[in-house]
Order: C-alpha cells, then structure tokens, then sequence
C-alpha cells in the first residue's frame, strides 16, 4: 500500500434519518480507514449509504433530519464528530475538501470561476497575490488550458468536464489532506470521465492526498482505487484490496454485482442478475439484509447481523456463508 | 435476402437556434447539427446497436425513427414505405407497429394513471383486443415483463426504478409492435436492476421475435444485446460493423478511443492517460471534413476533406481517411499508432 498509516479513520458509524415512522438507519455500524496517499472506494447501489457516509464525515448532514448516533470519525486523530460547527467550517474546504456529482448545482452559477477558486482561498486566509498565483496553479493543475484567461469564464460557459475540472480546482486550493468525492464522473461522458479519473489519479501521487471515492461503478473503482468497501443497505459488507475483491469477492452481493455487469466482449447472453431490489431501509429484513435476495441464505442468516470478519490479506466480509461461496462456482 | 424492415437514407435533422429574446432576421442563421447524412437498414428479427456520447445525435435519430420528427433531407422507410410521405390516417395505423421505451418511465408514464389504466389505454385505442378481454390483456403483459399482477392499481410514484421500467416496456408491447425503439432504457438504473432489464429485452426479442433498436451511451450494454452495432459522432455515423468484429478490431480511432475510456473491471488493465483527449465541439458548427479530427490522434491535414466509407470486412465499415482495409491482424499502423500517441497524450493538453 502506498504512504504510511491510517489518515482518516471511521469506527462504528451509525446515522439515521427521522421520519414520521420514526428513525430510519441509513448507515449501521460502518467502519474503515483511508490510508495516506490512496484512493479508497466505498461501492454501493442507490439507497445503500454511501453518500450519506460522506454526508456524515464532513458534516453536512440535512438538520434537523438526520444525526449520528453512534461513532466516530478521526482525521489524523482529530475527532471531526465532536468539533463545534464553526471549527468544522475550518476543516471542511481546508485539510477535508469535497467534489459532488453535479458541478453545476455546486458551482455558483453568477460568480467567474477564478473567484470562486479564490473564495475558498480567502476563507483559509489566503489572500491578494498568493491567492491570485494559487488560483492560476490550481487551474493548470487540473488542465484547464489557458487558466489567465479562463479565470473569467462562468460555469455555464464551461463543458460538463471543465466545470468537474473547476469543482476539483476548488477543491484543491486549499491544498486537503483527503478529498472526498461523490460520484464525481456519473454525470460526464465515458471519453471525459476517461479524463477526469486519470486527472484524480494523478493528482493524488503529484500531492500525495488521499481519496474516498463514493460510486455506483464497479468499473470506477477498479481502475482508480486501491481498496475498496462494498456498501449494501447501510452496512459494510465487504472491504479489501480492489485485485482481491474483483477476482475473489467473498461476499454473495458483490459477486452478485460482478455477475451484472454485461462486460466487454465476455459473449454472455444473459446476465445473472440478482433477483429483487434492495430493501427499504425502513423495514429492514432481520439478519443479513442481503438474505432475501441471496442464492446461499440459509436460515441462520435471518438471525444474527453477520460481523465483518477479517480473512486474511486485509480482506474482510460479513457473510456467514463466505466459505461456501468461495467453492461454487456459480 | 428478405427486405430490411427499416433504412434510413441520407437521413439529416437541424434544428434551427434563435439567440435571445428577439431573433434577428438578418443575422447568420445558426442551427444545431442533430443528425448528418446517417443510412443504415435493420433486418427484421435483427437487434441493431446505436452507440455514441451525448450530444452524437442518438435520440434525435430514434425520434426520427418513430416519427415524432421528420427529416430535413434524407428518408426513413418502414416496411418498405417512406414515413414522410404518410398521411396522418396510415400514421396511426402505423403507430402501434414502431414502439419506443423511453430513458425515464417516470416521464413518460402518466403519474395519474394506475398500471391497469396506463396498459389498457393503450389496448383500447388501437383495439387490441375486444374491450371485454382487456383485463386478461393487462394480467398477461404483466406476466410477461415480470410484473407481480398484485401490481395493477399502483401508481408509477409507488414503483421503484426497475418496475417502472417494465411498465414502459409493457406499454410498448401492448400493441405488437414489430419495432421496438429502446432510447437508453436502463441508464437511469442501479446495477442489479439494470441487470434484470437487459435479460427481460433479451428474453422478450427471442420470444416474440422483436427487431430491436438499442440506443444506448453504454458499450458493454450494446455489445451485450446487439447484433450489429453504430458507432455515432458529432451527428454522424462514423462506423458500423458486427458486434464481434467492432469490439475485437475497432476501424475508427474514436470507437477505439471509446473502447479504451470505459473503466474495465479488471484492475490489473491499467492505463495512466486518457483514451480521448478534448472536448466534443459545439454541434452549432461541427469542424469541417471529419468530424473527430479535432480530438483524433492520428489526424492529418487531409481529414480536413470528409473522409471516405472504408470497408473493412463483411458488413465493417469505418469513415476514416485511415481506416485499414483487409483483415486486420491487430497491427495495423494508424490503430497501432492511436494508441501509441493516446498514451503521450498529457491530460492538460486540452483543445477546445
């Protein structure tokens, strides 16, 4: 693994959301570390978690709506949960920086894209020159060709991938220790999404940050990231090195997952794709929530929630029946 | 050979842009170039694959298709007969045997509308079946994309993603057509379900012989059900070829260049630079001669003339000044020489 150590670590971390039916639990007991200068994947499809896992380390839960019961969250031993809203404000956008799907929603569309560089800027007390120079460095740094002029442009006045361009920009100027990004190329073109995961990739061994990945694609996360954790119905079900997870998933879903993706010139003529959907997160089946779709339940998997449990080689899953799996070959 | 059920012919579709609020008479008339000079047949029985990023014209040509916009110049024939040149009686008679399933059901499913409601109006009104078997009708196209008849009185806001799917594919079936025009029917899906959706298509063509024409952004997803396979561009058409033959030897550097920019799921296939650099120009005023040149690595000054139909192999073609002909044994030089140059190609290195 590239770097040393655990830079942001997540133990435990359980937020639920209130509605009229009480609390709904859109992440359980969710635990993982983010290693200095990698890129670490949380995988899952909508409705899983994921986002609200992001959601829940910088902050930015819907309030009063939802809240963390339970958990913590570390960046560099620093506990982000416990900060007062005026010291999140100082992490967030400074060591903890952030780029969501859309870039358009995220940018202000009235404001020159130099200025909303340089207003993230001047929030972590950089100002006038430097934050002139740092702006024009941060828009080469992200390929957007002739930055001086550039600088001026509005968001509206940008293709899809300039303004993703632009988002990442913003959200380098501050220079973060970990970038946190949200399905950052769900909304681009293959050819530009192409682009702009190799833009993160190299911009990760350039400054050496880390990244969580938060994605739908399987695809994704096998060309960018080094570890990956599987997300399913607000639990973890499986975390490991990306080579082990894609060729030996352990857990029914994410072998599940692979199966469903049709895949370049494989000839398949039909897929076996796993049957229902996924559950509502309200009325959560007892056990393991994947059993009802799972072509290995047995009847113990409707009593006890499955512990993630390492295996060795740092790959863990929570499926009581994994050792099975591994054998069928189905 | 048996006639084609479909062909376009020099098919071309504008549309005209008027700049702000007041238009000006007197100014250069702009257009967006939705559709350029596009042919193609489709057998019946065959699944056709129409693949392209947004903005390559795809929709606009299913719309052309089912006639919801006609051609500027250029012809649709269905059934051996010019949709252009029907009248609005033959257009409902023809209505029903040409069917599209639309991206969003969400959109296109009347929110006021029961499931029953949605599929029976549709067998009412091109009198399907008599009126008194119409409930059968319904219980048996449920069936028959997989919908639990329990499912009826729902709503489409009371469905999820994948089950609002098959409504608007049963809506589409309900009337018999002999096309089905699916216009990115699973993008709008999570993995799992997009699975589901794309076995249904694939069980449903075998069993009623559907001809099929699969628009999708998608690669793997047009690889997976088509036969033959569109590459489009900017507008036009820029190669066409059997699926096997498309994906094992690409004869146009930007299906190679799609090819190598979908993520694969294999991590061991890595590549450190993208596959397509730049950014699709505008469709207002598309480059002159061939339209990727503006983003080929291997383009020359003559790409600046528009390129000829290189055939390749059986039914493969390429529009490239540089496309090989013969078989290739995977070392033909301008491919060999795309994906050289793809890797010194510098992420900052923008054209736009």
């Amino acid at each position: 693994m590239t770097g040393s150590g655990v830079l942001l670590s997540v133990e435990n971390l359980t937020t639920e959301y209130r509605t009229a039916g009480g609390g709904v639990p859109a992440v359980q007991d969710v635990s993982f570390q983010v290693h200095r200068g990698e890129i670490f994947g949380l995988v899952g499809e909508s409705g899983s978690g994921k986002s609200t896992v992001i959601r829940s380390i910088i902050g930015l839960l819907p309030k009063p709506a939802a809240r963390i019961t339970r958990g913590t969250v570390r960046l560099d031993g620093l506990d982000l949960i416990s900060l007062d809203p005026r010291e999140m404000r100082r992490i967030r956008g400074g060591r903890v920086a952030m780029v969501f799907q859309d870039p358009m929603t995220s940018l202000d569309p009235v404001l020159p894209i130099g200025d909303q560089i340089r207003e993230g800027l001047r929030y972590h007390g950089i100002t006038g020159r430097a934050a002139q120079a740092r702006v024009l460095e941060v828009m080469s740094l992200v390929g957007i060709p002739d930055a001086p002029r550039r600088q001026r442009a509005y968001p509206f006045e940008l293709s899809g991938g300039l303004r993703q361009r632009v988002a990442i920009a913003i959200a380098l100027a501050a220079s973060p220790q970990v970038l946190l990004a949200d399905e950052p190329t769900t909304a681009l073109d293959v050819t530009i999404q192409d682009q702009i995961l190799k833009l993160l990739l190299s911009l990760k061994e350039q400054l050496g940050m880390s990244v969580l990945l938060v994605t739908h694609d399987l695809g994704v996360v096998a060309q960018t990231c080094q570890r990956v954790a599987v997300m399913y119905a607000g639990r973890l079900v499986e975390i490991g090195p990306v080579t082990t997870v894609f060729s030996a998933p352990a857990h029914p879903y994410t072998r599940g997952l692979l199966a469903s993706l049709p895949g370049l010139a494989t000839g398949r003529t039909r897929l076996r794709a796993i049957p229902g959907s996924p559950p509502d997160l309200g009325s959560l089946p007892s056990g393991c929530a994947f059993r009802t779709r799972c072509p290995i339940a047995i009847e113990r998997c409707a009593e006890v929630v499955p512990p993630l449990e390492d295996h060795g080689t740092d790959h863990l899953t929570a499926c009581l029946r994994h050792q099975e799996l591994g054998q069928t070959d189905d | 050979m048996t006639e084609p059920l479909l062909r376009l012919d020099h098919v071309t579709k504008t549309f005209p842009i008027r700049r702000g609020l007041i238009s000006r008479p007197h100014g250069p008339r702009q257009a967006v170039h939705a559709v350029t000079d596009v042919s193609f047949t489709v057998m019946p029985g065959e699944t056709f694959g129409l693949v392209g990023e947004s903005g390559c014209g795809k929709s606009t040509l299913a719309r052309l298709i089912v006639r919801l916009h006609r051609p500027d110049s250029g012809s649709v024939w269905f059934e051996g007969k010019d949709l252009a040149a029907l009248g609005r009686s033959e257009l409902r008679g023809l209505r029903p045997r040409i069917q599209m399933v639309f991206q969003d059901p969400y959109s296109s499913l009347n929110p006021r509308m029961s499931i029953r409601a949605a599929l029976s109006e549709s067998l009412t009104v091109h009198h399907v079946v008599p009126s008194m078997a119409i409930d059968g009708e319904v219980g048996r196209l449920m069936d028959q994309v997989g919908l639990h008849r329990g499912l009826a009185d729902r709503y489409p806001r009371e469905l999820s993603g994948g089950q609002r799917q098959r409504v608007g594919i049963a809506r589409a079936l309900s009337v018999r057509p002999q096309l089905l025009v699916a216009d990115e029917p699973v993008s709008g899906l999570d993995v799992s379900i997009r699975a589901q959706i794309l076995d249904l298509l694939a069980d449903l063509r075998d069993e009623l012989h559907l001809t099929l024409l699969f628009i999708s952004h998608d690669l793997s997803v047009v690889e997976f059900l088509s036969a033959r396979v569109g590459v489009m561009y900017l507008g036009r058409l820029v190669e066409m070829a059997p699926t096997e033959d498309l994906f094992a030897s690409p004869g146009h550097p930007y299906t190679t260049g799609l090819l190598a920019a979908v993520p694969s799921i294999d991590p061991t296939v890595a590549t450190r630079s993208p596959a397509v650099r730049g950014e699709l120009p505008s469709p207002v005023d598309p480059p002159s001669g061939c339209v990727f040149r503006t983003r080929c690595p291997i383009a020359q000054p003559i790409c600046e003339t528009l390129p000829p139909i290189v055939p390749l192999s059986q039914e493969h073609w390429a529009a490239c000044h540089f496309a090989q002909d013969g078989r290739r044994e995977g070392s033909s030089p301008s491919l060999a020489r795309v994906t050289s140059m793809a890797d010194d190609t510098q992420q900052n290195r923008e054209t736009r």
